[in-house]
């Protein structure tokens, strides 16, 4: 984890986490996990909705895909955590954004096991550095 | 009228000129047509519950990961 902080630091992008959980769960959540990002909530889904970010349907939140992501976590001896009720059915993504609100990259999961790879991300980042220098 | 050395080097400044003219062009037009989204109007809840909006927390280029349920 922290080798892969240092590479978005050494590209100068910083890594902001937004949830729709109210503040005093993500907060719980904060302290069992400590993440070194910023953490923000999004109870209303303001910004869920903004993005694009929809629901998913039963059969892409329990998809075969889905199965064996959490079977894999589950054999490398990850627990299943419980932070209180919670919606299964909204969908997450990863997008690169400027302070202008200019957009480089957006990825919206197709199922909970759908995200983009670091390399990925960090090529993104590579691609958008570019661009913002021409 | 045969060419001279000058002629064609001429030639090919101008055909580099040309081509970085164009490449500027291009990369002016996709950074003008990237979508941009007001970030100071989107509103957000830190951990202790006070709003602010998304632009307080870009500095600048950066990762805005969504989360599905916390697990």
């Amino acid at each position: 984890m922290q080798s892969v902080l240092k590479e978005f630091e050494e590209q100068g992008v910083s890594i902001v986490v937004v949830s729709f959980a109210e503040p005093e769960r993500l907060s719980h959540y904060q302290r069992v996990h400590a993440w070194p990002f910023t953490l923000l909530a999004d109870p209303q889904r303001a910004a869920y909705s903004h993005f694009g970010f929809k629901q998913l349907t039963w059969y892409r939140v329990f998809s075969w895909a889905t199965v064996k992501a959490y079977a894999h976590l589950l054999w490398r001896g990850r627990r299943i955590e419980r932070y209180g009720r919670d919606d299964y059915f909204q969908s997450g993504g990863d997008l690169l954004i400027d302070r202008e609100g200019r957009l480089y990259f957006a990825h919206h999961s197709r199922d909970p096991a759908d995200r983009p790879g670091v390399s990925q991300l960090l090529e993104e980042v590579r691609k958008a550095r570019r661009q913002r220098r021409d | 009228m045969p060419r001279t050395i000058g002629g064609e080097l001429a030639d090919t400044v101008i055909v580099m000129m040309n081509q970085r003219f164009k490449h500027r062009l291009a990369t002016l037009w996709t950074a003008s047509a990237t979508p941009k989204i007001p970030l100071d109007r989107i509103r957000l809840l830190d951990l202790a519950g006070q709003e602010s909006s998304l632009k307080d927390h870009v500095p600048d280029l950066s990762l805005l990961i969504f989360l599905r349920h916390l697990a």
